[in-house]
C-alpha cells in the first residue's frame, strides 16, 4: 500500500450532504435535508450552467401547473460507489392533467429550504407540449454512472 | 349510475380531453416514441378534426449529470 493522492470519497459524499462550508456566507435552515423542487422551463429559455437559482422567467405556465414546479421526492440519502458520491430522487416528477402550450424542454432541481432557492441542476430533453394530459419525468438509474447528481 | 350502465347510457368510454370528455371513439389516437442516448421518450395524443385535445408524456432520463471533482498537487 503506498500513499496517493485524492479528493476522498466519503468528503465527495458529505459535500451532498452538505457537511463542508469552506465559506462563511452559509446559513443552513437546518439540520434535517432540505426539500428540493423541481420547475420546467419553456425551449426558449436560458436555463444551463449560469443558472443560479430558481426563477419564474421562462417557467411554463398552464392549466394545473404551480409556478415554482413540484416537489422532489427524497427518500434515499446520497451514496457512494468505487470513488463516486450520488444521488436521484426516488420518485419521478409528475404533472397530471396539465395543459403546457408553450414547447418546453428542460427541468431545473433547486433547493426550496435555501432562502435563495439555490439552483442544482439543468436537464434537457427533447422538446414537448401537453394538452390535457400527464406529464412525467423518470429518473435515471441511481448508480455511480446514472444518477441525476454524480461527483466523481 | 347503475341504471345508466344497465341501460347502455354509459357503455361508451370517455375521455377527458380539452374540450372536456369525449367519447374514445370519436377521437384519433397517436402515440410515438424517441430513443436517444439522453432519454426515452414515449407520447400520446387524441386528435378531433385535426385539433390535438389530449396529449400526455413521459420522458425517461437515461443519465444524470456528473461532477469531477479535482484535488491540487504540491509542486
Amino acid at each position: 500500500m503506498a500513499n496517493s493522492t485524492a479528493i476522498t470519497t466519503s468528503f465527495k459524499q458529505d459535500v451532498l450532504n452538505g457537511l463542508h462550508a469552506f465559506g462563511t456566507s452559509v446559513v443552513r435552515a437546518g439540520t434535517g435535508a432540505d426539500t428540493f423542487k423541481a420547475a420546467l422551463y419553456v425551449a426558449t429559455g436560458s436555463q444551463g450552467a449560469g443558472t443560479t437559482a430558481y426563477s419564474a422567467t421562462n417557467e411554463v405556465s398552464g392549466t394545473n401547473y404551480t409556478a415554482g414546479g413540484t416537489t422532489v421526492t427524497n427518500a434515499v440519502a446520497p451514496t457512494t460507489s468505487g470513488t463516486t458520491a450520488f444521488w436521484t430522487p426516488s420518485a419521478s416528477f409528475v404533472w397530471n392533467n396539465v395543459t403546457l402550450s408553450t414547447a418546453f424542454d428542460c427541468v431545473t432541481v433547486y433547493n426550496s429550504t435555501a432562502a435563495g432557492n439555490n439552483s442544482v441542476g439543468v436537464y434537457t430533453f427533447g422538446s414537448q407540449t401537453v394538452t390535457a394530459g400527464n406529464f412525467s419525468l423518470t429518473m435515471p438509474t441511481n448508480d455511480a454512472t446514472h444518477a441525476l447528481i454524480q461527483l466523481a | 349510475m347503475m341504471e345508466e350502465l344497465s341501460s347502455g347510457k354509459l357503455q361508451e368510454p370517455l375521455i377527458w380531453t380539452s374540450r372536456g370528455n369525449l367519447p374514445v371513439s370519436s377521437l384519433k389516437r397517436e402515440e410515438g416514441w424517441i430513443d436517444n442516448e439522453k432519454e426515452t421518450t414515449f407520447f400520446e395524443q387524441y386528435i378531433l378534426d385535426g385539433e390535438i385535445v389530449r396529449r400526455s408524456v413521459h420522458v425517461f432520463l437515461k443519465q444524470g449529470l456528473g461532477l469531477g471533482i479535482k484535488g491540487g498537487t504540491f509542486g
